[in-house]
């Protein structure tokens, strides 16, 4: 059984943990978006794989559309998104409605083809709410309006390198995916700027729109 | 007296709200909106601080922090500017700067030794005899600093944000609102910054009675407030200009930083005081800073005040004084003849109108102005009883930031004042600061700042024209009147008056640069805002040049003092927790630094030693388990992968077998030792390398620079942060192992040096038979999320042997023993292959790899050696890493490594040595840190285990 990196923040009797895709990571199935108040919800249960190789993208292409530019992003009917992370790596990020894209890619690539499956282990918070842009603009040295939903940006935020994209439900909603030893800190260090920096941290909603 | 007039539409207090506080321990309240200096004068406290020189009483000069007269302490904050911060209920202000409390303060004596203190009487006084110095100093010392820093305050953070838009406008006032009304009709994104609580500048004070500047005022603001491409930020002052039109906006939660396209300066001027014998008593103010108390506080400074007038406007500004309620009784009319409709218009409204001469002198009575003297146009001295004396000489403007950005300016005879000249491209000048005063004027001005930053930015823009600028003297040409007794201050911070500016002339400093320097005109907290005009005037009527000659000296940022929190922004000390973080909490770990990463030292209770010898104790007789997470973890995928392996290393991989390591090490170019690791063979075109935990993301670059420079086709993922790792180790770790693992463990199988990929409690893993520590012993590689169920399990499935964790000082221990090197430790930004005993692993009949050419002239001159070392003695012998070798009275060589060896019973450890300087006895001389000389015993490595028999399972029993 896996755990979110991010457990540690939820020590708070007031969260349930639960197993979520195979998971274990705070759960807040009751979570509903208050506008007026800012939030931080634990994506990593989100599974991830990274598909590389020479032939990555020719593989890739039987089964969905691939972008075409480095860190485009583009979006399986199911949900999810494929994103070209590097030259030969892509980023497959499933959707939590949708098909976990581990059973897609469960096949094994043929043989002549240089493929390799990795998992792609690491956390992914959902930030949103009034106050994301005043904190988003004290950790970042970059524009911020420069973030989109079709792109998985790297940036760096709070010193963290990360990858980071608006949400496509709303632009309101900024995604970031971390490493995993850098979790702790960089969630921390968005809380502490959030104005309701003892209330912002919320456990993982399935249900959520992405 | 000075008193709170009744409630005036426009006022920014807000009398619902009191403000109670305290003021050189005498209870004082205020309004909400109200500054320190508006509150304390409402009660008719004049006294407000004392100068920095001769402790002078001083009071309101600017009442817009353009001078340093109130800076005030609490407890917990120093050099607190009274004239724009609001007071705070319960805080207890004092007067920075004084000696026994403001009231009698003890160093107003000073002014009896003023002969003793002349300009730079630092360079030429105190200084002989020389003994008497030490003393002198300790007492000047004590007399300078403003404000007490309180070390044991609560450390409080504020952000550093950044912001980005199309065009910064930096002043509310007239200009500013008109440039960005006019913008508002874009879709430019605009940020429109002021320093003071509200939108308006001079509106609000200068032309309280103009019908068109209040409908102008309204509207803008309505326009401002409806838009969506316009943001405000009030109560932030532009600090500085950097490169890449980058201004820092400081405010009371932090710095804003601006990263703008354009820049319209709307920053407007500072009026300038006029220099005259006691010209720094409080009750002589700034005309504008009669307007700010009144208009905006709703506080008369005076009973009976005088505008002491020398330039143009002052006498409307009089006059509307007038009737907010303050009791004008006279305008001084400084040599300039008013127009007939200005006097008669001032004596309509009970204003005297009479022209001087000369100012002789401003009089004080209880440290108060009280009086003031002149001579009128007629020759007749005449003494007038005020409490009040607003000065209205002229205006510099605030072009701190256009000179930075590299703005030119130039003095304009006709308005005798400067101005822009030369702007850079993309920045625009609006309003006084441009030279222009009238109100329609500045509007227009604004607007057409921003039709010119419209069309740099490639908008479309309506053609709006800047006015031309009047040909009137809005400044006197010289508003500088001497005493024979002195006292005619120019610059209020630094007690600087005309006698100063004329011995420094005399000496030799004649251009304003040196001026500036030896004089310290200019230098203080207000950087000459109301004080350089006057010193440019003086030195060119010195030097008998015009002022335009003269030129002024370019202020540096900050344009007000910054806090240094302000500037340091929040912390973001950056750490990396492992996957197992908390398990090393649970099993009572001692957390140490290791660059990024937070690593585990010992474990559990009693002291240093007892810890490590402990855990060295479980790994040499059962079964010890180390978080090794923080390794670099590469994954090498293509068909290339050998021949980037073959560059990037020195040894070479053609006998290399799928399913077995082998330790590598890189050098670079120059043959230094670089990083080390192992590389698994897994598959065809498919390696798995580790490297050091600190080297872990330069050695990724450096493969991805090779593969590119040399087109091959692999794939390189960094997967240290992706995959943990665990390293089991001691005689009973494949006991442990193979309780979870899926595969056999036995040497067959599963040889040393061997690689697997396995599930291990059902996790998908990666595991390498290594021996690093000198045990039988593997390392277990699985996704970082699983981790901590791995550790978990393993755990349990050791307890019945004893498992239990061992920290990072166990391992150099364990690694000491069995000769093992650590890359940054043992070996230094010299050090190659051969100084090391790695000369083994160097092929150099391969045909290239990375610093092949340098190892081969490396390997025959060789210039030092590391060797190992037992001390004699048997007991713990303080010798630390770093220590020297000495040999022949000279240093010969240093410690890398040293511990006490459980299994030696003897101090043991590695040094590197001068070649030459091998001793022919076999016997170094380490010089400890505390200057003792111990010999230590030249030795061979490895200490443990030489035959290495307790990394197999089948001839550990043998090695017993």
């Amino acid at each position: 059984m896996k755990e979110s990196p991010l457990l540690p923040l939820y020590s708070d009797s007031k969260f349930t943990k639960k197993e979520t895709f195979g998971m274990t990571i705070a759960s807040d199935e009751k979570f509903t978006m208050d506008a007026s108040t800012s939030f931080v919800m634990d994506l990593s249960a989100i599974s991830k794989i990274l598909v590389v190789g020479k032939d990555a993208k020719r593989w890739l292409e039987e089964y969905s559309v691939i972008p075409n530019t480095l860190f485009g992003c583009s979006f399986a009917k199911n949900g999810g998104y494929i994103c070209q992370v590097m030259a030969d790596q892509y980023l497959i990020v499933s959707d939590p409605s949708g098909q976990d894209y581990r059973e897609i890619f469960n096949g094994i690539p043929s043989e002549g083809l240089e493929v390799l499956i990795l998992p792609y282990e690491c956390a992914e918070i959902l930030l949103g709410g009034p106050d994301i842009w005043r904190t988003i603009a004290g950790l970042v040295m970059f524009n911020p309006s420069l973030l989109s939903e079709t792109v998985l940006t790297s940036v760096r935020i709070a010193t963290v390198d990360v990858y980071a994209k608006l949400s496509k439900m709303s632009s309101q909603h900024i995604r970031i995916i971390m490493s995993a030893p850098d979790a702790h800190f960089l969630t921390i260090s968005i809380c502490e700027c959030l104005g309701n920096k003892d209330d912002a941290l919320v456990g993982f909603d399935p249900t959520i729109k992405l | 007296m000075a008193r709170r007039l009744p409630t005036n539409p426009n006022e920014w207090i807000d009398r619902k709200q009191s403000i109670e506080f305290s003021f050189e321990g005498t209870k004082f309240s205020g309004f909400a909106g109200d500054t320190i200096s508006s509150a304390l004068l409402a009660s008719n406290q004049k006294l407000l601080g004392r100068s920095f020189k001769y402790h002078r009483p001083r009071g309101v000069l600017s009442a817009a922090n353009h001078d340093a007269n109130v800076l005030l302490e609490t407890s917990d904050k120093v050099n607190i500017r009274g004239d724009v911060e609001a007071p705070l209920n319960g805080h207890e202000y004092y007067a920075v700067n004084t000696i026994g409390g403001l009231k009698y303060d003890a160093g107003r004596f000073l002014k009896f030794l003023s002969a003793l203190l002349p300009v730079g009487f630092y360079y030429k006084a105190f200084y002989r005899p020389r003994f008497l110095f030490p003393i002198w100093e300790k007492l000047i010392r004590r007399m300078t600093g403003l404000g007490r820093v309180n070390t044991k305050n609560k450390m409080w953070r504020q952000d550093r944000k950044q912001h980005f838009c199309d065009v910064l406008i930096v002043g509310g006032g007239p200009s500013g609102l008109a440039a960005a009304e006019t913008l508002s009709r874009s879709e430019l994104q605009v940020l429109l910054v002021d320093e003071n609580i509200f939108l308006g500048g001079t509106l609000g004070y200068q032309h309280p009675y103009s019908e068109s500047g209040s409908a102008f005022h309204k509207n803008a603001l309505a326009t401002i407030q409806n838009s969506k491409s316009i943001k405000c930020l009030t109560e932030h002052f532009a600090a500085g200009f950097y490169y890449k039109k980058t201004i820092p906006l400081v405010g009371p939660d932090g710095i804003a930083e601006v990263h703008a396209k354009s820049i319209i300066f709307a920053s407007g001027a500072y009026e300038q005081p006029i220099v005259f014998r006691n010209n720094d008593l409080p009750g002589v103010m700034l005309l504008s800073a009669a307007e700010r108390l009144l208009h905006r506080y709703s506080v008369v400074g005076f009973d009976v005040g005088i505008v002491l007038g020398a330039n143009s406007g002052s006498y409307e500004r009089a006059i509307n004084l007038k009737l907010a309620g303050a009791n004008i009784v006279a305008i001084v009319d400084l040599d300039i003849e008013a127009i007939s409709d200005e006097k008669e218009a001032a004596e309509k409204h009970g204003i005297e109108v009479i022209y001087a001469k000369k100012i002789i002198e401003a009089v004080s009575e209880k440290n108060e102005l009280s009086h003031f003297k002149i001579l009128t146009k007629d020759g007749v001295a005449r003494t007038m009883k005020c409490d009040g004396l607003l000065m209205a000489a002229g205006w510099a403007p605030a072009s701190n930031l256009l000179v930075q950005a590299g703005a030119t300016l130039d003095y304009s005879d006709e308005l005798k004042q400067i101005i822009p000249a030369k702007m850079p491209v993309g920045l625009f000048a609006a309003g006084q600061l441009n030279g222009i005063h009238e109100l329609n004027q500045k509007i227009q001005d604004g607007r057409g700042a921003a039709a010119e930053a419209l069309m740099f930015l490639n908008k479309p823009s309506e053609e709006i024209s800047r006015p031309e600028r009047e040909n009137r003297a809005y400044s006197h040409p010289y508003p500088i009147q001497t005493h024979d007794k002195g006292k005619e201050f120019v610059d209020f911070d630094e007690d600087i008056q005309i006698t100063d500016l004329n011995v420094a002339w005399r000496e030799g400093f004649k251009s304003v640069e040196l001026m500036k320097r030896y004089t310290t005109i200019g230098m203080g907290p207000s950087q000459g805002k109301v004080s350089n005009m006057n010193g440019v005037r003086i030195l060119a009527e010195l030097n008998k040049k015009p002022v335009g000659v003269i030129g002024t000296t370019t202020p540096r940022p900050f344009t007000y003092p910054v806090a240094i929190g302000a500037l340091a922004g929040r912390r973001l000390r950056r750490y990396w927790r492992s996957p197992l973080h908390d398990c090393h909490i649970k099993a009572n770990g001692h957390f140490e630094e290791a660059g990024l990463w937070l690593r585990s030292m010992t474990y559990g209770t009693g002291d240093f030693n007892q810890r490590v010898e402990r855990e060295y104790a479980t790994v040499r007789h059962a079964v010890g388990i180390i978080d090794v997470s923080t390794l670099g973890k590469i994954e090498l995928f293509g068909s290339d992968s050998v021949k980037l392996l073959e560059y990037a290393y020195t040894c070479s991989f053609e006998k290399l077998t799928k399913g077995m390591t082998r330790y590598i090490f890189m050098t670079d170019s120059s043959g230094v030792l670089v990083d080390d690791g192992v590389a698994a063979y897994l598959s065809e075109g498919h390696f798995y390398i580790t490297a050091t935990s600190s080297h872990a993301h330069a050695v990724v670059k450096q493969l991805r620079l090779f593969a590119a420079q040399l087109d091959l086709n692999v794939t390189i993922i960094d997967r240290t942060r992706q995959v943990g790792a665990i390293n089991l180790a001691g005689p009973l770790s494949n006991k442990v192992l193979e309780k979870l693992a899926d595969q056999p463990l036995d040497s067959k199988t599963f040889p040393y040096l061997g690689v697997r990929d396995m599930t291990v409690n059902g996790i998908q893993s990666r595991v390498m038979r290594v021996g690093f520590v000198g045990e039988l012993g593997y390392e277990i590689h699985a996704p970082a999320n699983s981790l901590k169920n791995l550790w978990e399990a393993l755990y349990r499935a050791g307890k019945e042997f004893n498992i239990r964790p061992f920290g990072v000082e166990a391992q150099r221990l364990l690694r000491l023993e069995k000769g093992h090197l650590i890359f940054g430790q043992d070996t230094d930004g010299m050090t190659t292959p051969y100084e090391v005993n790695l000369g083994w692993g160097v092929k150099l009949s391969k045909e290239r790899f990375l610093g092949r050419h340098s190892l081969k002239e490396l390997k025959v001159s060789v210039a030092r050696k590391m060797v190992a070392f037992r001390c004699q003695a048997h007991d713990r012998v303080e010798i630390e890493e770093c220590n020297l070798i000495i040999h022949e009275n000279d240093i010969a060589g240093r410690i890398t490594s040293v511990s006490y060896s459980p299994y030696c019973k003897a101090t043991v450890g590695l040094a590197m040595l001068d070649a030459d300087s091998l001793p022919a006895d076999d016997i170094i001389m380490i010089k400890t840190t505390s200057g003792e000389m111990i010999p230590a015993q030249v030795a061979t490595l490895p200490f443990y285990d030489p035959k290495n028999l307790r990394q197999d399972e089948t001839t550990l029993e043998s090695s017993s």
